[in-house]
This record gives C-alpha cells, sequence and structure tokens, in this order.
C-alpha cells in the first residue's frame, strides 16, 4: 500500500496541475496472470494526472472521468507494473504477472523505513510467508537457512527453547552473541529464561505469535546496526507485526488458521539389550576389579531382570500437536487495525508434558487530525508449560534416563503390572514414574503496551513520540517427592520462584523527509530512555504435607529463602542522515551515543558512528550496453561501530550479598565479585562490502557481502585463581576477528503456468582470536580453547592413536634409550595396560599429562548453506528449504559419559566392539567402571564430524480458486501438508549435530545431550472471510 | 517550530540530568563500595567466613583428614571418594580444589580489614572490633592449617582482595612462612577475643589454643604442644563428657541404647557439649542440608563403610565401639557415630573439630616424645588413662606397673598406644589420617593394614588442575607432575 501512497505523492510532485481532454468512464477487471483469480487492491492511476482507484473484492474498478487518450497504470506490490493505453476503449481486462524483481519492497530499518533498493547496508529480509508450518515453528526457526551469514543452532527441541544464534560469527565471549531484537520499535534484550532446575533455557522471544508476525529483517552489517549502537554489535533482528499500521480501505477480514500436526523424536539412539549390558557392566566392574555382585547380574532369569527395555521408547511418544489462529484486519482512511488471537497446543514428545500457549496481539492505528496520528499496540502472552528435566547432568533428567537407565527392568511391576517407583529393589528409580509424578511447573504471563504519537509539524518533519511497557511473570515450581529421594531417611524437596521484568522505554525521534529535484535527503534525531527492571523470589521446601497438593507453603520447612532486584537503564541519543540523488548515489551516516549503568562513571558513555554509501553503475550511461541483461546494478560499502553490554547490571561494582542460608543462625554475607571500575564497553568495528545485482528483469537476483569485524575489549568474566577467593572477575579482554563471505542467488526459472523459484545462500566465516591478556592461552569448560591466531572454542584434549591390544604393546623408549611404558598424568602414575587408550605423547616423556593436550578440531563450521525452492502451478505449490552445516566438529559428552560408567547406565552399540581380553584390536578401549585410567577423558576419540544437510521442510499446499468460493462469504481456502526435519543427512552418532549445549558462546559444538528436536507432519488449514 | 524548541529543551534538560539517572546501585546486594559500614555487615562477613569454612569441611573433614589411612573402604563406588581411599590422586577431582577454603580466608581477610577502619570511625566499639578481628585471624589461622596439611606450601593471602587492578600473581609460600603467620594469627586471636567468649561454635581463646597446640605437634614443637595444650586442660569451661557407668551394665538388655544415650554420644548427636572445644554449627533452620551423613555412612547404601579389620581392632570392652559404629547380620560395619536418633525432621549435625579428649592424647603425645623418664611416663599414661576409664571403666586403664616395665613397653610402643587410642577415641571424626602423618606412621600402617602403598611425596594432595592452568607461579605438587 505503501507503494500507492507513493505512486500518488509522486504524481502530486512532479504534475500539480493538468488539463482534462475529453472524458470517458472506464471500467474492468484485474485477474492474476497465473491464478487466474481477481486481484482486489490493485491501485489502478491515470498516468499523468491524480486520479486513481482501487479495485474491489472481485478485482473490478471503475473511473468515471478519463481522458480517452490516457494510459492506465496498473500497480501491485509483487506483481509486474502495467502500462495500459486506453486507444478509445472503456472496457479492460488486465491479467498481472508475477513480478520478479523485488526492488520495490520497502524495508524496516532502524527508526523508518527504505525502499530496497535503496539500503547501502547488508540486510536480509524475511516474510511471514517464510515461517515454518509446523505449530511448534519459532522464529529462529524459521530464519535458519535463509539468512547468508546467521547461524541459528537451536540448543535443544524443548518448545520454546532458546537457541544459540550468530550473525557473522562469535563476535562476544560473555554468553552475549545473540543479536538484538527489535519488535515493533521496541529493543527485546534477548537474555535466555533459566529453569527453575537449571537444566535448560527458554528464549524470551518465545513470546511472539509466529503467525503474527508480517516481515523480520536482518541487519547484519555495522552500518545498519549503528543506530542501535551499544547493543548492535551481533546484529539486529527487526520484527514487524501484522496489522494496524497503514492506513488504507481495506474492508474487515477474519483469517482463521489451523495446524494439526503428529510429532515425534527424529531419531533414536542405539542402546544395548538386557543380556549386552550385564556381560559389560560385569566387565566393566572386573575390569575395575571388583565383582559384580548386583542380583541383576547374578540372576538374570529373576522376573526384576529378565527384560529388554528400550526406555526411549518408554520416555518418547509420538505427540499431538496444533495450533489456532483466529484474527481480524481491517482498515479505513483514519483507523487501521489487526487483533489477533492464537493458541498453540505443544504436547512434547516426552511422555507427560504438555506445553500450551496463548498469545493475544491487538495493533491500531488512527488519524487523531490531518496532521496528528497515533497508535497503540497490545500483546499478552501465557505459556504454561508442565515439564520434567531434560538437561543430561541431573540424575533425574528425562534424557538421561531415557539412554542410560539400565535395561534390564521394566517400568512397571513383573507381578502386578503397576508402575513402581523404584526398578528392582529399589536399584535404581523409574524414570516414567519420575515423569509422572515429578511436576515442574513454568508459566509465563506477559503484557506489552506500546502507545504513540506522531505529528507532522511543517510538511516533512514528523516528530514521534512512544512509550512503551512490558510486564512479565514468570512462575516455576517443581516438587519430588519422597518415594524418589535415595538417602535414609526420606525426604521430599520442592521449589518455588517468581521472577517478574518490567521494561518501561520512552523515545523521542524527530524524522525529516524531502526530494529537491533528484535529490533527496532524510534524517533523523532522537533520544531515548529505558529502564529494565527484574526482581525475584525463589523459596526451596522440605518435608511436605501432602505428595499431591504442593504450594510452598505445605513446606514443613525452608531450605533457601531468597529474593533480589536487579535494575538497568540506559539513555541514548541518535541520529542518522541519509543522502540520494536520483537513487544513483547514496550515503547515509548515523551516530549514536548510549549511556548505560552497568558501568562505571568513566566509561559510561559508548559513541558509535557509521557511514555508508552505495552507487546505482546500472543507472549511468556508459552502463546502457548492458541493459537488456543487468535490470539493476549497485555497490555498497559501510563501516561502523557497534557495541555490546551484555554483561550483569552491577559488575563493576563489585558485590556483597547475603546468602540464602545462615550460620548458627546468624546472617551471612559473602563477598562475591570483585570490583573493576575499568569495565567498559565492547566494541565491534565493521567494514562491510556488497554488491547487488538483478538480471533479465528481477528473474536473476544476486547478492553478494564481504565484511571484516573485529572486536576489542571483549566482555568477560575472566577466570582467575582460587586462592583470590574467586572464580573470575568481570573484565574487557581480547580482541577476536571475524571475516567472511555471504553470497545470496534468487532466481525464477519459470515464470509461466508453472512457477519455479528458487534461493540459494552459502556464508564463510573465519574467526580467529587476535589479542589475550599477555597473551596467555584461555580454557573454558576443560577443552574449549581460547589462543591467540586460532578461532574460539577450538576444541584441545588429548589425540586417541588407538587401544593397546596387550599389556606387553605399551612400551616407550625414552630419548636416553632406556624402556619403559607410557603412565598415566606423572611419571608415578599407573602404566596402561592392553585395553586402555593410546595417546600422543606430545613432549615424548612417557607421561601422558596436560602437557600432551593438542587442537583436535573446529566447531565452527567451513560454510553454512540454505536452499529454497518452490514450485507453483495453479493453486498448488510445492516449497523446501535445506539447511546445510559442512566441517564442524561436535564433542559428543553425551557419549562420553555414557562410556566412563561412572554409575550403572546403559551402553551404546558401538560399545560392542570393545576390547575385552589381551590380544583384541579395535579402537573402543575396555569398559571400566569409572573410568579410571581415563580412556573416556574429553579426547579425539569423543569428536564427531558434525557436518550435516537437513531437508528442514517440505509443504505441499493448495490454494481453493476464488470462483468456487462464490457465495460462500469465503474471501480465500487454502490448505497444506507439510513435514519438519524430515530428513537429516550427516554422520554424527547423537541425537543431533544441530547441537549446543552451551549458551556461552566461548563453549561450541558441545553435546550434553539436548531433548532432541522433533519431526512433525503437518496437516494445515487456512480460511479467510 | 515552538514544538521543536520544548522538545530540544526537554531533550537538553535529560542530557543534563543524565549522569544521574545512569547511577543505578544494587537494591538487594551491596557493593564493593557501600560495605561494611555497619557492625552487622561486619559479622555478616564474619559468620559468611564461618560458612565457608562449613562448606570446606562438613564431610571432608573426613576425607582429607581420615579416607586416606587404614580406616574405610569403598561401598557404594563413588568414583571420588574411591580415589582417595586407593590413594589414587588425581589432579581433576573436585576435592583437590582449594577453592573454598579460600573463600573462607577471604571472608576473614575482609573483616580485618575494615574494622580498623569502622573502630577508627568509631561506628564500633573496640570489644566488638576486638572479637570480630580475633575470630577473624583464628578463622584464618585454622583455614590455613588444613590447607598446609592438606597441600603443602599453599598462597599466603592475608589481604583481601577487593578490586579487579589488585589482582597480582601469587605463588606458593613455603610452609615455614605458612606455620608463621599461623602462629601470628593464633597470638593475635588469644590476645583480641575475650575470655569470656564460651560459644563453640564459634572460635574461642581456648580454640586458638588448641589450635596452636596442633599445629605445634604438625612441627613437632612439643614444649609448645604441652604449652598450648595445658591452657585448654586448664580451662573450667571445658571437661570430659561422660560414657562408663557402672550403673550401665553390659548384660542390660538396652545395653546399646543407654550408651547411645549418654554424654559422649551427645558430643555428636546433640552438639555444644561441655567436651566440645570448636564445632561447626548445622542446622535445618539455617538451610544446611546435611543428608551427607547418611548419604556417606548410615544411609541403605553408604558411600564409605569402616574396614571390618579396623571395626574389630576395638576392644569390646570399649564402650566407644557402641556409639561408633554397627555391625549389621551381613557382618558389615557402618558409622553411626554421627546419625544416632535421625529422622526426616532432625538430621542435621554440628561437626566437631576440636574436643578435650583429643587435647588430652595430645599432650601425652608431646610428653612421651619429649622424654622417657618414669616421671613422663606417669604423667602422659595419666592422661591417656583417664580417656581409657571414660571408654570402659577402671579396668580398662593400664596400670602404672605395666606402662613402667620398659621390657614390655618400650618409649616406641608407648607412642604406638598413644596413636592407637587417639584412632579409637577419635574415629569416623576426621584426625587418622594427619594423625599418621603427623607421628610418621602413614606408610607404614596404611600398607600393613589397608595394603595400600603410599610415596611420601604423596601425603600432599595435588593442587586442582584449572588452578594449575589459570596461575603463574602456582606449581603442581612433584608426585603429580
Amino acid at each position: 500500500m505503501n507503494l500507492h501512497m507513493k505512486t500518488i505523492l509522486y504524481l502530486l510532485f512532479l504534475v500539480p496541475s493538468f488539463l482534462y481532454a475529453q472524458s470517458v468512464a472506464v471500467k474492468g477487471t484485474v485477474v492474476h496472470s497465473r491464478l487466474e483469480e481477481p486481484l482486489s487492491g490493485v491501485s489502478v492511476s491515470v498516468k499523468g494526472t491524480a486520479i486513481m482507484t482501487i479495485t474491489n473484492l472481485d478485482g473490478i474498478f471503475s473511473l468515471p472521468r478519463v481522458p480517452a487518450n490516457a494510459t492506465l497504470i496498473f500497480s501491485f506490490v509483487g506483481m509486474e507494473t502495467q502500462e495500459v493505453p486506453l486507444n478509445g476503449r472503456t472496457s479492460l481486462n488486465i491479467a498481472l504477472a508475477e513480478s520478479a524483481s523485488s526492488l520495490d519492497e520497502i524495508v524496516v530499518i532502524g527508526y523508518g523505513t527504505q525502499e530496497k533498493r535503496d539500503v547501502t547496508g547488508a540486510i536480509t529480509s524475511v516474510s511471514a510467508d517464510d515461517m515454518e508450518t509446523n505449530p511448534g515453528a519459532t522464529i529462529n526457526s524459521a530464519l535458519q537457512g535463509r539468512i547468508p551469514g546467521m547461524q541459528i543452532v537451536t540448543t535443544s527441541g524443548e518448545p520454546g527453547s532458546g537457541s544459540d544464534i550468530k550473525i557473522r560469527g562469535a563476535s562476544s565471549i560473555n554468553g552475549g552473541s545473540e543479536p538484538l531484537y527489535i519488535i515493533d520499535g521496541v529493543p527485546i534484550e534477548a537474555s535466555n529464561i533459566a529453569s527453575i532446575d537449571g537444566d535448560a533455557t527458554f528464549s524470551p522471544i518465545a513470546s511472539l505469535n509466529p503467525n503474527d508476525i508480517e516481515s523480520i529483517e536482518v541487519l547484519k552489517d555495522a552500518a545498519s546496526g549503528a543506530i542501535y549502537g551499544s547493543r548492535a554489535a551481533n546484529g539486529v533482528v527487526i520484527i514487524t507485526t501484522k496489522g494496524g499500521n497503514k492506513f488504507q480501505s481495506m474492508r474487515p477480514r477474519i483469517t482463521y488458521d489451523h495446524t494439526s500436526s503428529l510429532v515425534s523424536i527424529s531419531r533414536k539412539l542405539d542402546v544395548m539389550n538386557g543380556d549386552q549390558f550385564r556381560t559389560a557392566y560385569a566387565e566393566a566392574r572386573a575390569n575395575n576389579g571388583q565383582d559384580a555382585t548386583q542380583l541383576w547380574v547374578t540372576n538374570p532369569h529373576h522376573p526384576y531382570y529378565n527384560r529388554t527395555t528400550d526406555w526411549q521408547d518408554v520416555i518418547f511418544r509420538t505427540a499431538y500437536q496444533s495450533r489456532n489462529d483466529l484474527s481480524l484486519r481491517g482498515s479505513s482512511e483514519t483507523f487501521s487495525y489487526g487483533v489477533s488471537l492464537g493458541y498453540r497446543d505443544l504436547e512434547p514428545v516426552i511422555t507427560s508434558t504438555g506445553y500450551k500457549q496463548l498469545n493475544m496481539r491487538g495493533n491500531f492505528s488512527y488519524k487523531l487530525s490531518k496532521k496528528i496520528s497515533a497508535g497503540t499496540n497490545v500483546s499478552y502472552t501465557n505459556v504454561d508449560y508442565n515439564r520434567i528435566l531434560s538437561s543430561s547432568s541431573n540424575n533425574y533428567s528425562a534424557l538421561r534416563a531415557a539412554v542410560f537407565t539400565n535395561p534390564v527392568f521394566s517400568p512397571y511391576d513383573p507381578l502386578s503390572g503397576e508402575l513402581v517407583d523404584w526398578l528392582g529393589q529399589r536399584e535404581t528409580r523409574n524414570p516414567l514414574a519420575m515423569a509422572q509424578k515429578i511436576p515442574i511447573g513454568f508459566k509465563r504471563n506477559m503484557i506489552t503496551l506500546n502507545q504513540f504519537v506522531s505529528a507532522e509539524l511543517v510538511k516533512g518533519l514528523i516528530l514521534k513520540t512512544s512509550l512503551y511497557t512490558s510486564y512479565e511473570t514468570i512462575k516455576q515450581s517443581s516438587f519430588q517427592p519422597k518415594t524418589f529421594d535415595s538417602a535414609t531417611p526420606r525426604r521430599d524437596f520442592g521449589k518455588f520462584s517468581q521472577s517478574g521484568t518490567n521494561k518501561l522505554m520512552n523515545e523521542n525521534t524527530l524524522t525529516y523527509d524531502k526530494k529537491i529535484g533528484k535529490h533527496r535527503i532524510g534524517a533523523v534525531v532522537g533520544q531515548s530512555i529505558e529502564r529494565d527492571f527484574a526482581e525475584g523470589i525463589r523459596l526451596d521446601g522440605e518435608n511436605y504435607i501432602d505428595s499431591k497438593v504442593t504450594p510452598i507453603q505445605t513446606a514443613a520447612r525452608f531450605t533457601s529463602i531468597s529474593q533480589t532486584e536487579s535494575e538497568r537503564i540506559m539513555l541514548s541519543f541518535f541520529g542518522r542522515a541519509n543522502y540520494n540523488y536520483a537513487s544513483r548515489y547514496l550515503a547515509s551516516f548515523t551516530l549514536r551515543a548510549d549511556g548505560s549503568s552497568r558501568f562505571g562513571s568513566d566509561k559510561r558513555f559508548g559513541y558509535f558512528p557509521s557511514a555508508s554509501v552505495g552507487w546505482r553503475f546500472s543507472d549511468e550511461q556508459f552502463m546502457n550496453f548492458s541493459k537488456n541483461v543487468l535490470t539493476d546494478g549497485k555497490m555498497r560499502a559501510s563501516v561502523g561501530i557497534t557495541g555490546n553490554q551484555s554483561i550483569s547490571n552491577y559488575a563493576w561494582q563489585g558485590a556483597f550479598s547475603a546468602s540464602s542460608s545462615r550460620y548458627d543462625g546468624n546472617v551471612i554475607i559473602n563477598h562475591n565479585s570483585l570490583m573493576n571500575t575499568n569495565l567498559g564497553w565492547e566494541t565491534t568495528t565493521q567494514y562491510n562490502v556488497g554488491i547487488d545485482l538483478t538480471l533479465y528483469k528481477g528473474r536473476i537476483n544476486i547478492t553478494a557481502d564481504a565484511y571484516h569485524k573485529s572486536s576489542k575489549d571483549l566482555l568477560f568474566n575472566f577466570p582467575i585463581n582460587y586462592y583470590t577467593g574467586f572464580g573470575s572477575v568481570a573484565t574487557n579482554f581480547g580482541s577476536i576477528e571475524n571475516r567472511g563471505l555471504e553470497f545470496l542467488v534468487e532466481t525464477v526459472n519459470i515464470n509461466k503456468k508453472v512457477r519455479w523459484e528458487t534461493g540459494f545462500n552459502i556464508s564463510f566465516n573465519r574467526n580467529k582470536i587476535t589479542e589475550l591478556p599477555e597473551g596467555d592461552d584461555i580454557l573454558i569448560n576443560g577443552y574449549s580453547l581460547g589462543r591467540i591466531g586460532e578461532p574460539i572454542g577450538i576444541f584441545f584434549a588429548h589425540k586417541a592413536l588407538g587401544v593397546y591390544d596387550r599389556d606387553e604393546s605399551n612400551v616407550y623408549l625414552a630419548p636416553d634409550g632406556t624402556e619403559g611404558q607410557y603412565r598415566k598424568g606423572a611419571a608415578t602414575g599407573e602404566a596402561f595396560k592392553g585395553g586402555d587408550m593410546i595417546w600422543a605423547d606430545l613432549d615424548n616423556n612417557g607421561v601422558i599429562d596436560d602437557a600432551d593436550r593438542m587442537i583436535i578440531g573446529n566447531p565452527n563450521p567451513k560454510f553454512i548453506a540454505g536452499f529454497t525452492n518452490k514450485l507453483s502451478y495453479g493453486g498448488f505449490s510445492l516449497n523446501t528449504i535445506f539447511y546445510w552445516s559442512q566441517g564442524n566438529m561436535v564433542m559428543n559428552e553425551f557419549r562420553r559419559r555414557r562410556n566412563q560408567m561412572l554409575v550403572t547406565g546403559n551402553l551404546g552399540q558401538d560399545a560392542l566392539r570393545r576390547w575385552r581380553q589381551q590380544g583384541d584390536i579395535t579402537d573402543f578401549p575396555m569398559v571400566r567402571y569409572g573410568d579410571a585410567m581415563e580412556n573416556f577423558r574429553p579426547s579425539s576419540f569423543n569428536l564427531e564430524n558434525g557436518s550435516f544437510i537437513r531437508l528442514k521442510e517440505a509443504t505441499l499446499s493448495y490454494r481453493v480458486p476464488a470462483n468456487y468460493l462464490k457465495g460462500l462469504f469465503i474471501h480465500s481456502a487454502s490448505a497444506y501438508i507439510s513435514g519438519t526435519n524430515l530428513l537429516t543427512w550427516g554422520k554424527y552418532s547423537g541425537y543431533d549435530p544441530e547441537v549446543n549445549s552451551s549458551t556461552n558462546p566461548f563453549v561450541q559444538g558441545v553435546d550434553n545431550g539436548a531433548f532432541p528436536k522433533s519431526r512433525s507432519y503437518n496437516l494445515g488449514l487456512r480460511i479467510q472471510f | 517550530m515552538k514544538k521543536i524548541v520544548l522538545y530540544l529543551l526537554f531533550g537538553t534538560s535529560l542530557m543534563v540530568s543524565s549522569c544521574d539517572v545512569l547511577d543505578v546501585e544494587p537494591t538487594t546486594s551491596w557493593t564493593g563500595a557501600n560495605i561494611p559500614t555497619e557492625e552487622s555487615h561486619l559479622y555478616g562477613i564474619l559468620y559468611g567466613g564461618y560458612g565457608r569454612l562449613q562448606s570446606a569441611l562438613r564431610i571432608n573433614a573426613i576425607v582429607y583428614g581420615e579416607m586416606r589411612s587404614e580406616v574405610f573402604y569403598n561401598n557404594n563406588f563413588n568414583v571420588n571418594i574411591d580415589k582417595v581411599i586407593a590413594n589414587k590422586l588425581d589432579n581433576g577431582m573436585a576435592l583437590a580444589s582449594w577453592r573454598t577454603f579460600y573463600e573462607a580466608v577471604k571472608q576473614a581477610n575482609v573483616v580485618l580489614k575494615y574494622t580498623p577502619e569502622l573502630l577508627e570511625k568509631q561506628i564500633i566499639t573496640e570489644a566488638v572490633a576486638n572479637e570480630l578481628m580475633g575470630q577473624a585471624y583464628v578463622l584464618r589461622a585454622y583455614t590455613y592449617f588444613y590447607l598446609v596439611r592438606i597441600w603443602g606450601d599453599v598462597p599466603l593471602v592475608t589481604i583481601p582482595f577487593l578490586s579487579s587492578n589488585e589482582l597480582t600473581p601469587y605463588g606458593r609460600e613455603s610452609q615455614d612462612k605458612i606455620f608463621e603467620q599461623i602462629h601470628l594469627d593464633l597470638a593475635e586471636g588469644v590476645r583480641l577475643i575475650p575470655s569470656s567468649a564460651t560459644g563453640r561454635t564459634t572460635f574461642t581463646r581456648a580454640a586458638a589454643y588448641a589450635i596452636d597446640a596442633h599445629v605445634y605437634a604438625w612441627e613437632h614443637n612439643y614444649e609448645k604442644v604441652i604449652e598450648q595444650a595445658d591452657r585448654v586442660l586448664s580451662n573450667s569451661n571445658y571437661s570430659l563428657a561422660s560414657l562408663y557407668t557402672p550403673s550401665i551394665s553390659v548384660n542390660d538388655s538396652d545395653f546399646k541404647q543407654k550408651v547411645q544415650s549418654t554424654e559422649f554420644a551427645g558430643i555428636f548427636n546433640t552438639g555444644r557439649s561441655k567436651e566440645s572445644i570448636f564445632e561447626l554449627a548445622f542446622s535445618m533452620d539455617d538451610g544446611d542440608n546435611s543428608q551427607y551423613l547418611s548419604t556417606y555412612f548410615s544411609g541403605s547404601f553408604p558411600y564409605v563403610r569402616p574396614r571390618v579389620e579396623y571395626a574389630e581392632t576395638f576392644d569390646d570392652a570399649d564402650w566407644r565401639a557402641v556409639i561408633a559404629h554397627e555391625r549389621a547380620s551381613n557382618g558389615l560395619y557402618k558409622v553411626i557415630k554421627f546419625t544416632i536418633g535421625f529422622s526426616s525432621d532432625v538430621d542435621t549435625r554440628n561437626v566437631v573439630l576440636l574436643r578435650l579428649a583429643d587435647m588430652y592424647l595430645l599432650k601425652a603425645e608431646a610428653i612421651v616424645n619429649l622424654g622417657d623418664t618414669d616421671d613422663d611416663r606417669k604423667k602422659a599414661m595419666a592422661l591417656f588413662n583417664q580417656i581409657r576409664n571414660r571408654a570402659g571403666g577402671p579396668a580398662f586403664e593400664i596400670s602404672e606397673s605395666e606402662y613402667l616395665d620398659r621390657d614390655n613397653f618400650s618409649n616406641e610402643y608407648l607412642k604406638y598406644l598413644i596413636l592407637e587410642e587417639r584412632k579409637f577415641e577419635l574415629s569416623y571424626e576426621g584426625y587418622r589420617w594427619f594423625d599418621l602423618v603427623r607421628c610418621g606412621k602413614a606408610i607404614e600402617i596404611v600398607r600393613e593394614r589397608a595394603g595400600i602403598e603410599i610415596h611420601p611425596l604423596s601425603f600432599v594432595w595435588p593442587i586442582h588442575i584449572e588452578e594449575v592452568r589459570r596461575g603463574a607461579g602456582v606449581e603442581q605438587n612433584e608426585y603429580y607432575k
């Protein structure tokens, strides 16, 4: 619609007056050339005049007084504009063809919009049509594979779970690789929400209904992002919601969407059966010098122990999920509205859990007078999630239970058939009973309200002021009944926490836009102030009086009580100036000053400038020769500085805080963190050059970008020696560099009755650390290394060379010629024997210790790519999207932990090829309870290639032809079937190669066994009235 | 246009006031700059120190102090405990980290830095300042004593780190220097803590003397041991809790129950006994969860059990055995010393770290190490026999005629007897390993009784690998290189 307005404006400006020739009345219909359906809302204007109209629902227009020799212009977003001379005709039937070019599209940028042709930064847009069709779809899953340079790894397949996102590589270390989200102009800083048991995180933007989204813009380079200053270093994702944003005459339209899905885990891990595990376990005990005296080993025919249960079949299920969305949208010349209601029932694939999300949104804008307009956006989200523990590190974790639980047991009592709390003779907890009897609740409520008023002070100069507030509460609780406690005397444990966040923001902007001849200038200045406040109360209790009704006050006593509050204030000033000459020479400058209470008074304000230029060389005279091929060509270059402030609110001030426990009845105050008055902004300087080419009238679109990003003064909780009394200190440390190339090629291969479009994007990012304090290596999480010249988080561990086939094979020849044995840890350590791993002894001293660790792999992919395909014929269309990640290594911790056998946990089929006796030649070491020789230490043995190609989604949709719907009060109807996560090609042996158990960007590619991604088959329906 | 002017004015006024707007201080905690300003803050920080010591020692007092000796075996295969009992320590074990100990040191150092400042500003009285500082000195000394015994040379941190620019590398200081500092701190503690302080869950003068006696014993400075031990023994606030009494007979049907309700059993299970010199306070009301006691010792699958051979060295006439452990029908023993009368509502116990009986035997040990005259023997064995008498009555004592018989009782044998008596008396309380090391018997006894070979360089623990990786100057102990 904006386009129409622009056309009108254009006409108004250029042709202020005109003459009537002989007038006639013209009418006709406009149809979609491929679908042969009427097109409503098409703008029909008379060339050289201000006369225009819009086609109605049936595609019919009529113009009462038109010069008989006039030329009519038919234009519609996404269709090719047609000019039709009347030549005396008074009735016209026009068929508009789909346009291949997207240059006229409007792109949302920081504090404004721009035509795509005028963009000088690196911005990629995704529209509502690209959202996934499954009910569990999220913004992040929709973006994956569509944005060159954006790497998205969902941390788990749990509903609402967080993601690990990197735009153009990791530029920060302190948990801050998430981009800044701007939802309808409001910055939402996305720190993931931790679950009460600390086993999972949830994405804050999961509160947004994907069906409410109209468009998503990803701002990748500094010039685009710098207007968001101190939070834009990881890129910016601008989300615009549907409805209530345009003044035009559009009758009320009710849309109903429904999707039903069958969802199951996309892969099962192989596990041993009862007898295989019994044998392996007895062997593991024997290898550790112990007898396996457990009844389940010695008495295999006992009814308790004679089963073979694959606990994955018990824990996982095929779930039915559904999504229902109802919306009403419409507008007039003075009032525009969009209200929506969405309900998603996302039953997870883990037994006894449930997830329900309700979303409501109302977007309204209205004209108060000719010069003043205002708008109101309100939204409400309610999430009710009943879950069980999901991460692998906890004994009660469902996932761990599904794989680790001893297969010889059955979840039901062999005689009575009843569900038992403990398996066998209180040998291990029954994961099925735990799933049913240990309720963990997660409830989230969020309300947002945004009110703005804008006034045109003088022509072209608009003052806009807005006030935004959001209030969110999260209530979490968990309860573990006595029956599952292994200690004596048994206790039950419960937890309850309530946390709330409140954001208040005031923003005032002044924009100016003017076109003088071929010169067009635009400017924005603004100021904003934001306050983010968070509070939380948490109570842990014990010995509840009831095991089913468990409010926290029924606990006999509280073992931990704590209350916290935290506040951050940001004050910002920003501005942008744009200039373009005939859309041929483009330039843009921005500057932002951000002051944040997170930093000490000396370092409080940060300044973030940027500049970008563009040259539409295809408009130059000398390029005329290529007009037939090159429709449009533009070169872009930009430079800018962005920042990052992702460190805790009071980090620089140091902290003393009251403990939740006491000493002998006295309150305890602990000195928790060091002060650092020098703590300041982390800054990223980024250079970007790019080219946009449109060939053959938009049949081929190519975008290519090259960038260089250097980030310095990284914010980091730097590990320090424990003798200081602290584990880490918040500091600015080191520098990182990212360089990369991105390509996006979109083509319309066939544009006839059959339309075939493809899109391919690929991006290469190279990351390296360029500076560290005193040049020292830093090691996080045991094996994620930071070393100058290497990518961050590169794996640093021992290299496995095989397995000693017999004791005598361990021979170490010292440099002085003496013969000895390789030993573990120290010269006095134990010698490796047959069945132990052979390790690379880098310093050749016969001792396998820390000095023998080396770089064994890189968690960063060599490239990531996405491939989309859209094939349409008549009302049918088939869409597919593939995502490809190549060359990234994954540390399979989950597998390592299983093999270590620190507890009695089932093993994988790969352990069947283990070393068993002297002389065995294999690559899999002996199993040994407790892993005393650390054969399963972090090493190349557990490092796997995580490359994969995934068919993320395939959708077949059918749109009912309009003439079938006549007289049914239905405007349009469509249906689709689709599959999500259908196929994955890759060698990885775990649940999913797309895994990252850590939200710390330093620790990448680690698989601690997250809730696997699910595969869904969906059936959807959309009806518009 | 007017509006623009107004707007600009509004904007500028905001900019001017911006600095104040951005001054945000935490509301539910303190910063490094606004605490301590009150007496209660200093106490809070001091109790934080006790809290850290509690975390460092609650079960680990026994892990570090006893599990490497011949006492326990690993019953429920806990990997770390297995390594400790087998004396196969490695630098990746969480137990190899001194983190919590240094957190206690940190809290003490903060108190020691700020108390004089608040005193100078007359916010606190001198009496309060003395009490705070005295306890903080003893807390620091006691923590370092553990650190030295576990890791050998350790970094000597005596001023708190408050700001990142104060972070300077500390190397490991020689044990002599650490001991010097410990004695100085204890002397300060004695000087500052009022004699009227008689608490048992906080440090008192008597606690400082007792610790000092132990430190001197570790250094084999026996004159000083006697001097400091005497200061505790002469303190009327402390006396031996009763155990043996003729009014209970071994033949009573409820003999066991009666013994388990004696004052002696109460030392560990009721707390704050008259015999206790220092104990760490645990209470469910404080939020302490000490299920670890049943997890480690007395539950249905305890992590550790006493070796049968060990438990059977107790004499049948020794009533302490009835409190220390219990033998199940399958012939296996389990430690019950700290869990008598456990229920789901009462299952925390104070952890007694210093008690009077220990001083008796430590003094006896010092005497026999200093000389071997009849007089020395009488003095030492008088102390020894008081402990024996309490455990099993007069018949359980060793008579003068026996111990003066030098053909049967050599000086070495006397030392051995006292060491063994410490074992019976202080069983499972976290003494045995340190006693063996102090008396130079660790290698011999653990080899003989547990069949485990120990290298003298491995008396100290490895330093946790993370600490070595992080620190310039923190070198690994020789044995673990």
